[in-house]
Order: structure tokens, then C-alpha cells, then sequence
């Protein structure tokens, strides 16, 4: 019987997942908005499109990461109270913690039963990606539901070409209502930054070269005893720090993809990989590197920061915000510097960086193939793309969280002073869904207007070639997806083990390195190349 | 037969009534999931179903056993589970030994309370307080530091390390509770065999030899064959929440590598094979060792 019992611990989570779901289909945090009175339409919709509140007497079910934890559930956030008011479709949530999200929907792909609209990323984070998404019949091919149903989308669009060939797949497919950005800070909001103050008092300039970044770290150790000079989250992988393209960029290299004149490339593969390695390898040695730094959240990283325990890393705009502002209490001279992302020869333009493109796959809306009302959730989902809709999710409520002035909507106190002591980006998370992913539109002008930009705080510090290398958002095959999936799951485990070894020391740099490429090609990494090659072909095609 | 049966269940009604719920569970959570094994020699995909999802025989099992990872996760497992074999599973053994012989029934039940309590913190709570020691500024690695002469990195980013402080804050959370059960045991031997063995003039140490240990055998044989039925399971739970890739070389097991491949990777059919594979293991274990333990000393569990 013991021994029985632990025969198979999958299959049992799966058969357990399946009866659970199968009888408490109707256990889930459920909304009770009713819809406003006043509604002048019975889910009437006038040549196919929808008048909202729509209020036909259906509900839908949505799946989606909180983004919050001020609030117990979505039900209770402002927000999502107004939309389901707007849209006059009562929605009940499923959400799962974010730390929870790639285990939670593994889970619920495996169990069959899926909600009508889930929210996540289906461009990388579904093994095989969005064609085989399609093709194994989770999620609906949306094309002739947006030509029908989804008129804000499709004007949006047909008005952007460029995001168009983005958010589709090779074969012209779109999978999901996508999370779209207008550029400016809402894809570039990361990058290096430094102790200005200190810079200062050690009179070193902001350092731009990885030699410059040497100096500037030993003199942080030696001559004001910083614990730990260079810190970094790794909240969500241990390497995190790294794969945006800070410091491993002045290589040429990034621990991915990429491709140079059209030829794909795997980063840990080239010669500058291994000069990556053994640099930071030297930087930890010499105590510059925390020596935690593979496995700090990102509190431990507010905390190095807030504290002065360290002088350096890499964070977005609004997280160096806060710990300014939380430094300034004790030391009002404190302030930060952005550092442009280091390369080899000054002068040089950095090759990669934090830059997304326009189309952000991280939290998209797929329609899965088993919902009852896939039209009411794609008329649901278009409100957002809407003017309306815009301002609702930008901006929020008006009277609330805006209000117009000179014909331009703006932020409240409510945002910008917050009654609860809540920082301007907690309220914006309870009265609007901007600063977070999902599918809408977020507007560059709001994210630009709440960071603090001045001579040290300067976004344009960060920009590197990054779009010119990385590679755009691909479709693999259905056919290769799974092979792929394979090698890849094999290579990442491989990478990031060497990587780190090489990184703390517990292996020298040159063997590592021939090891890591021997075994990269006898797990197939040539083959992957190939895939991702032709895939990047094809990606140019559409 | 089914007369008998009938005329008993007539008889004890009620106490079939209450092993309904009992019955209803087993058959429910450990018999019929037991079906879901197939989808390791399918292509599972929820859309199709268990059943029709495309039948691919032992593709799964050979693609794992020629798998790059194959033999360093046979080997971590099999390496961690016979360190926990031989430390954990002794060091209850030896505190039972060790209470036993304390005169005093002060000190004895303070001991005991005290060893016990660790089992009731929970997991999560354990490995944060071994990464919080055990990091470069912790109690554990200072004290490594200074013992070692290390070179206070991180414990938890050296793979030699990994097994030997899975295994002590194992021993630190269970001694005390798996010892108790060896403390009840040795309750039950007859203090006459102490008095004529203390007459007959034998020390201590004989008389746990010839009295204690022999008394205790047959509840050490059993705990052993139930261990063994379990040798390759190690505890999964807390090694995904101690390792780090650094260390994989000598942390990732087998279980850890089916989380990461059937919850992380979505690829069903391959994990369930792997768990397949390793549960195949087991039983052949428990099965050897129960042999194996009926021949030596006539305790076995059938």
C-alpha cells in the first residue's frame, strides 16, 4: 500500500484537479454587480457590435495573476468594480499569486477545464507557443471573431501596422487581446543606476565602460566600506540581473537569441559569453559582486539599496523612485544617477538593454476553445481598446482617479497624495490597470508624466540598440514546438548551472566554457538554432 | 462466502458504516488516479483526453534514460537517500537509546519535548531559517567559516555541501518525533530481564546490548522495510525549496526534475514516466528488502 500510494504523484495531482474542477465549477470568488439601472440596451447589439453595458444575462469566467496584494481579491479593487459595470458583464475571477502563475496554469491547461477568458503569457510562457496553443485546441483563433465582434481592436490595428505584425502568428493568426504599449517609458523604464551622492564625495564620474564600473565598484568597497557595491534582484530567476542585457551587453552578448545581419545566434555560444563570465567571476572574487545576488527577492534588493548597503544596480525608473524617496528621510543628500548601460570602448553604442516592444506578450487575453460565449468575450475584452476603455484603464474613473483639465484628463490627489498613505503607484493599481499588464493600451503619456525625470533621472541615459538584436516575438511551428521545448528545457538548465558555477567561482572560466559548448551542441542546440532561425525568417516575411 | 459476509456485515453494520468514508478515500484518491499512470506511455493533451491521446509505448522512459541528466539524477537520488538512510534514520534510534538510559524523569521528558518540537514548524518556515543560517553573513556559516577556514560563500552555493545540511536539518526536525515510537517500544521490555541482568553483574553497555537492542529489533526491522519502500522519494518538497542551480549538480533528484518538467514544462506524459520509473524502483526495493529481512531475522511486513 506505501508504496502504491506514491506510484504516480502527476497523474493523481491531474485526476484530483479534474474532480475538484468537474464539481466546484462554482466555488470561485463569484461578483455580485448587478449592472446600473439605467441600462438602456438587453445585450442588444446594433450590426454585430456591442452597446455597452451589454447585460444579457450571461457571466463569464476570467483567469488572471493578481497584481495586488493591498486588496484581498479582484472583486474588491475599484477597478475592476467599474469595469464590470461599464461592460455589464458580471465576471467571476480566478486568480493565482504571480510566484504561483506558471505552476497554476500548467495545472489548469492539464485539467481541461478552462475558464472562458485567461490572461497570461501565451507567446513564451505556453511550452510550444501560441501555434500549438492553437493547434491543440486550447485557445480560439480570434481573426474572424475581431473582424466581427471587436471593432476598437480592429481599428487600433489596422491604424498600426507594426503592431499588427507583432501580435500575430506566421500563419496570420491572432491568439489573444494583446497588452499594447505606445512606446516611450512604457517599454523603456529599466537600467543601471548608482549612488550619485557618493559618486560625488569619491569625486568619480558616472562610469559608462567596464573598466569605469571596476573602479567605480572597488572605490564603493575600499573607500566608503560598502558591503555589497553591485546587488541584484532575482526574484523571478537567478540570473535576473543579467538577462535584460545589463553588463553581459558590453560583450555582445545576451544569455539568449539574438541575431546579427539576419543570422540568428545563441549567446552562451560565442567567445564573448566566457568574457562575460570571467569578468563577473573577478567582481565577485573581489567582493564587488553581492554575494548573494543569486538568490535575493526583490525586498532584499529595496533593503541593499534603501540602507546603503549597496551603491549599485540595475531597476526600473519607479523602484529607484521609492528608495530615493525612502533614502531622503535619513540623508537628504542621497540621490540617484542613471547610468547608461556599460560597454568595452567608451564611445560605444550599447548593443543590449531593457527595451520591449510594443506589443507586450506578458499578460494577453486567449479565448479558450471551450467557452460558451466566445463573442460576449471578445466584445468584453474590445471595450478596453476603445476611447472609453482607454481612459478607464489608463486613467480610471473620472471624478475619482482624474478629472479634465484644459482638455487633457489628469491624476487626482487620490493618485498623486494618497488619503491611505498609498504610494502614487499602489492607487494607481486600485483605480486604474495601468503600471500593469493585461490587455489594453498603455498610455505613454500617463507613465511618462508620473516618473521623476530630471538631468539624473534621465530615461534617454538607458537606450541602447536593443530592437536592433533581440529577437521579436517569433512563432515556432507546431510541428518543431515540441522538440524545441525539449532541447530548450535541457540547454536553460545547463546555461544557467554553468553560468552561476563559473560565476561563484566553483569552476575556471575557459573549462566551464568548453564544456558548456560541447554539451550545448550534444543536447542540440544546433538544431535549435535552425528552428529559431527559420522562424526569425519567417517573422520577417509576414 | 457471501452468506458469511452478509451475516457479518448484519452483525457489524455500524462499524462498516464507519469505514465507508475510509474506503470511499482510498479507492478515490489512491486507486483511481492510479489509472492516470497510463498517460506515461501516451502523448498526453487535456484536449483529447486520457484516452485519446496518441499511444507512444516506452518512447517517454528510453528519451529519459538516454537523457543528458539521466545518471546525475539516479545518482543524486540514490546518494541522498542512502544518507538519509544512514544518519536519519539512526539518529532516532540513538536518542531513544540515550533517554532511555536518563534516570531521571525530569530530564527525560524535557529532552523529549523539547527534541519533538521542530516537527511542528512548518517546511517553508525550516528552509528559510537554513538558508537565513546558511548564507554568508548566517550563524551556521560563520561557525562553518571559522571551523573550515572557508571562504564564508554562501553553504548553499557549494555543491558538496548540499547533502550534508539536507541531511542535518532533516535529523533536526525529526529526531525527536521518529524517536518516539522507538521510546514506546522500549517501554514495553520487562525491567525483570535489567535486574537479572544487573545481578548477574553486567554493565550498561552490555545490558543495551544483549537487553535494549534486542527488544528494540523487530520494531527497527519494520521501520526499516517501511523506509526502504520509500528510499527514492527523498523529500522533494524541501529540496525545491533549498537548491539553486549552482548546486543541481548534487541537489537535483528525480523528483525535482518531474516538477520541473511536468508543472514548469507542461510536458505531462514525460514527467508521469519519470514518476513512473522512480515509483518501479521502490517497489522493487521494499520488495528485495523484505526478502531480504525475512531471511536474516524473521520480521517482515508479509
Amino acid at each position: 500500500m506505501l508504496t502504491i500510494k506514491k506510484v504516480a504523484i502527476l497523474p493523481l495531482v491531474l485526476v484530483i484537479l479534474i474532480l475538484i474542477s468537474a464539481c466546484s465549477g462554482h466555488n470561485e470568488v463569484s461578483d455580485q454587480i448587478t449592472g446600473s439601472a439605467s441600462s438602456s440596451s438587453n445585450g442588444e447589439t446594433v450590426d454585430g457590435q456591442a452597446v455597452y453595458p451589454i447585460q444579457n444575462g450571461s457571466e463569464l469566467t476570467y483567469w488572471l495573476q493578481s497584481q495586488t496584494t493591498l486588496k484581498p481579491s479582484v472583486n474588491d479593487i475599484p477597478f475592476y468594480q467599474e469595469w464590470q459595470q461599464r461592460i455589464g458583464v458580471p465576471i467571476r475571477f480566478s486568480e493565482v499569486s504571480a510566484t504561483q502563475a506558471k505552476e497554476s496554469f500548467s495545472v489548469m491547461l492539464a485539467s481541461g477545464n478552462l475558464p472562458d477568458i485567461i490572461e497570461y503569457n501565451w507567446l513564451d510562457g505556453v511550452s510550444g507557443g501560441p501555434e500549438k496553443a492553437l493547434k491543440d485546441g486550447y485557445i480560439l483563433r480570434l481573426n474572424e471573431l475581431i473582424d466581427r465582434h471587436a471593432p476598437n481592436l480592429k481599428k487600433y490595428l489596422q491604424e498600426h501596422p507594426d503592431i499588427d505584425k507583432l501580435v500575430k502568428t506566421d500563419n496570420g493568426d491572432y491568439y489573444a487581446f494583446p497588452f499594447l504599449k505606445e512606446g516611450g517609458m512604457t517599454t523603456q523604464w529599466a537600467g543601471p543606476v548608482l549612488r550619485k551622492d557618493w559618486l560625488q564625495e569619491l569625486n568619480l564620474d558616472v562610469p559608462t565602460t567596464i573598466d569605469e564600473w571596476h573602479q567605480v565598484l572597488i572605490a564603493f568597497k575600499e573607500r566608503k566600506g560598502v558591503r555589497a557595491p553591485l546587488t541584484f534582484s532575482s526574484q523571478t530567476h537567478a540570473l535576473q540581473g543579467f538577462l535584460d542585457g545589463a553588463f553581459i551587453g558590453a560583450f555582445g552578448v545576451i544569455r539568449d537569441f539574438y541575431h546579427e545581419d539576419g543570422k540568428v545566434l545563441y549567446g552562451p555560444l560565442q567567445p564573448g559569453y566566457m568574457q562575460f563570465l570571467k569578468t563577473m567571476n573577478q567582481w565577485y572574487e573581489e567582493g564587488l559582486l553581492d554575494p548573494n545576488f543569486t538568490q535575493n527577492d526583490r525586498k532584499t534588493q529595496d533593503a541593499n539599496m534603501m540602507t546603503g548597503t549597496s551603491g549599485a544596480t540595475v531597476s526600473s525608473g519607479a523602484n529607484i523612485d521609492k528608495w530615493e524617496a525612502a533614502l531622503r528621510d535619513g540623508d537628504p543628500q542621497a540621490t540617484f544617477v542613471f547610468a547608461p548601460y556599460p560597454v568595452l570602448q567608451k564611445g560605444e553604442t550599447p548593443k543590449f538593454g531593457q527595451e520591449a516592444w510594443l506589443y507586450g506578450a506578458e499578460a494577453s487575453a486567449a479565448i479558450s476553445a471551450s467557452s460558451k460565449h466566445p463573442e460576449l468575450a471578445v466584445q468584453v475584452l474590445d471595450y478596453a481598446y476603445g476611447e472609453e476603455g482607454y481612459l478607464l484603464f489608463n486613467y480610471g474613473i473620472e471624478g475619482q482617479s482624474f478629472h479634465w483639465k484644459d482638455g487633457k484628463p489628469e491624476l487626482t490627489e487620490l493618485i498623486t497624495s494618497n488619503p491611505d498613505k498609498l504610494s502614487y503607484l499602489e492607487a494607481l493599481t486600485l483605480y486604474t490597470h495601468t503600471v500593469n499588464p493585461g490587455p489594453y493600451v498603455e498610455s505613454k503619456e500617463l507613465i511618462g508624466k508620473l516618473a521623476v525625470t530630471n538631468e539624473d533621472h534621465n530615461y534617454d541615459n538607458w537606450k541602447t540598440d536593443n530592437l536592433k538584436h533581440v529577437l521579436p516575438p517569433v512563432s515556432i511551428t507546431s510541428e518543431e514546438s515540441n522538440e524545441f521545448a525539449r532541447i530548450m528545457s535541457d540547454v536553460d538548465t545547463l546555461v544557467n548551472e554553468i553560468t552561476l558555477k563559473v560565476i561563484l567561482g566553483s569552476e575556471p572560466a575557459d573549462e566551464a566554457f568548453r564544456e558548456l559548448t560541447e554539451k550545448l551542441e550534444s543536447l542540440g542546440i544546433r538544431r535549435a538554432l535552425e528552428i529559431q532561425q527559420a522562424a526569425y525568417d519567417r517573422f520577417l516575411n509576414r | 462466502m457471501i452468506r458469511r459476509v452478509a451475516k457479518d456485515f448484519k452483525r457489524n453494520k455500524w462499524l462498516y458504516m464507519l469505514a465507508i468514508p475510509i474506503v470511499a478515500y482510498y479507492v478515490l484518491f489512491q486507486y483511481l488516479p492510479m489509472f492516470g499512470a497510463v498517460i506515461a506511455f501516451k502523448d498526453y493533451s487535456p484536449i483529447q483526453g486520457i484516452w485519446g491521446s496518441e499511444w507512444v509505448g516506452l518512447e517517454h522512459f528510453r528519451s529519459f534514460i538516454d537523457s543528458h541528466y539521466f545518471w546525475r539524477l539516479f545518482r543524486n537520488t540514490v546518494l541522498l537517500s542512502l544518507y538519509s538512510l544512514v544518519f536519519d534514520f539512526t539518529a532516532p534510534i540513538v536518542l531513544a537509546l540515550l533517554i532511555h538510559e536518563v534516570r531521571s524523569r525530569y530530564v527525560k521528558s524535557f529532552v523529549q519535548t523539547v527534541s519533538f518540537m521542530p516537527y511542528f514548524i512548518s517546511l517553508i518556515v525550516v528552509c528559510g531559517l537554513v538558508k537565513d543560517l546558511t548564507q554568508s553573513s548566517g550563524i551556521a556559516n560563520l561557525a562553518f567559516t571559522f571551523l573550515t577556514g572557508g571562504d564564508g560563500h554562501d553553504l548553499l552555493q557549494q555543491p558538496g555541501l548540499f547533502r550534508g545540511i539536507y541531511v542535518m536539518s532533516e535529523i533536526w526536525q525529526r529526531v525527536g518525533w521518529e524517536s518516539i515510537i522507538y521510546a514506546a517500544a522500549l517501554s514495553t521490555i520487562p525491567q525483570a530481564q535489567y535486574e537479572a541482568a544487573r545481578i548477574d553483574g553486567a554493565s550498561r553497555l552490555r545490558q543495551i546490548r544483549s537487553i535494549t537492542l534486542p527488544g528494540l529489533l523487530p520494531t527497527i526491522t519494520i521501520m526499516f522495510i517501511l523506509r526502504i519502500g520509500h528510499l527514492m522519494d527523498v523529500g522533494y518538497e524541501k529540496i525545491l525549496l533549498l537548491y539553486n542551480p549552482v548546486i543541481y549538480e548534487s541537489a537535483d533528484v528525480i523528483s525535482t526534475f518531474v516538477y520541473r518538467k511536468g508543472l514548469l514544462d507542461n510536458d505531462w506524459s514525460f514527467s508521469s514516466a519519470i514518476g513512473l520509473f522512480n515509483s518501479a524502483i521502490n517497489l522493487l526495493m521494499l520488495v528485495i528488502a523484505n526478502a531480504l529481512t525475512r531471511k536474516t531475522n524473521q520480521n517482515s511486513l508479509w
